[in-house]
């Protein structure tokens, strides 16, 4: 789709001409997180040194599984 | 289907369909759905986690996490630590790594107390060719309330606002 090119005299214009805000269906809720979840990963993963939480501070017994080799 | 993250947890609802799991999708995932979508961040660090978390609450009852754990082996966990665990319900929390995300599923949820009360009251979406169920609304409010961490208060005020006349059908 050919983006369309709107200009505005003023913040105050751009605003009153937005269009009603649409209601995601769920489906589409949904994929919105997961999408914004891969996105942040990717974007994280860009960082030289990523930053990974420290469970220590997890007060929880996690039993930890593993995949087979 | 557009990425990694949506793919693997395609992978991981099918299968637990598939073996008949009850659980449901819980915290920050949850919370994104009803419309905060929030970014988890590193506790003082002030940068993006790495690894994000998906949370299932799954029902704390034998047969169901025997349910889990074949579920988990059909996918290709090793779950060989499992054989001779004795199940609890109140600690029994099992962590997965899946790349970019950890999914955790957790047979407990702080603030809740029966599983299949909120099993029932919780929403239902098809997704990728699966059935997802999501913790109702006012169920991830009570969660969030007896949390009471920062995070969760901070959720609870967005999801507020977003939702003044509490959960939309």
């Amino acid at each position: 789709m050919k983006p369309k090119v709107v200009l505005y005299e003023s913040f105050e214009e751009k605003k009153s001409i937005a269009e009603e805000p649409v209601r995601l269906t769920d489906q589409e809720a949904f994929a919105r997180v997961l999408d914004l979840l891969d996105f942040n990963a990717a974007l994280s993963a860009q960082n030289e040194n990523p930053v990974v939480r420290n469970d220590d501070l997890d007060n929880i017994q996690w039993i930890e599984l593993k995949w087979h080799e | 289907m557009s990425n990694e993250l949506r793919e693997s947890l395609r992978k991981l609802c099918e299968a637990l369909n598939q073996n008949s799991v009850q659980c449901m999708l819980v915290g920050g995932v949850a919370v994104g759905f009803y419309g905060y979508e929030r970014q988890s961040i590193v506790k003082d660090l002030g940068r993006p986690e790495l690894v994000h978390d998906i949370d299932f609450w799954y029902n704390p009852t034998i047969t169901n996490f025997t349910n889990l754990v074949q579920a988990l082996k059909t996918l290709g966990v090793d779950t060989e630590s499992l054989s001779d665990y004795v199940f609890d319900p109140n600690k029994t929390f099992l962590r997965i790594p899946f790349g970019t995300f950890r999914a955790e599923f957790l047979p407990s949820m702080p603030g809740l107390e029966s599983f299949t009360t909120c099993f029932k009251r919780a929403k239902r979406i098809k997704f990728d060719g699966n059935e997802l169920v999501i913790i109702g609304y006012d169920d991830l409010i009570v969660n969030k309330k007896t949390l009471g961490r920062d995070v969760d208060r901070q959720d609870i005020e967005q999801l507020q606002k977003r939702n003044p006349r509490g959960p939309q059908p």
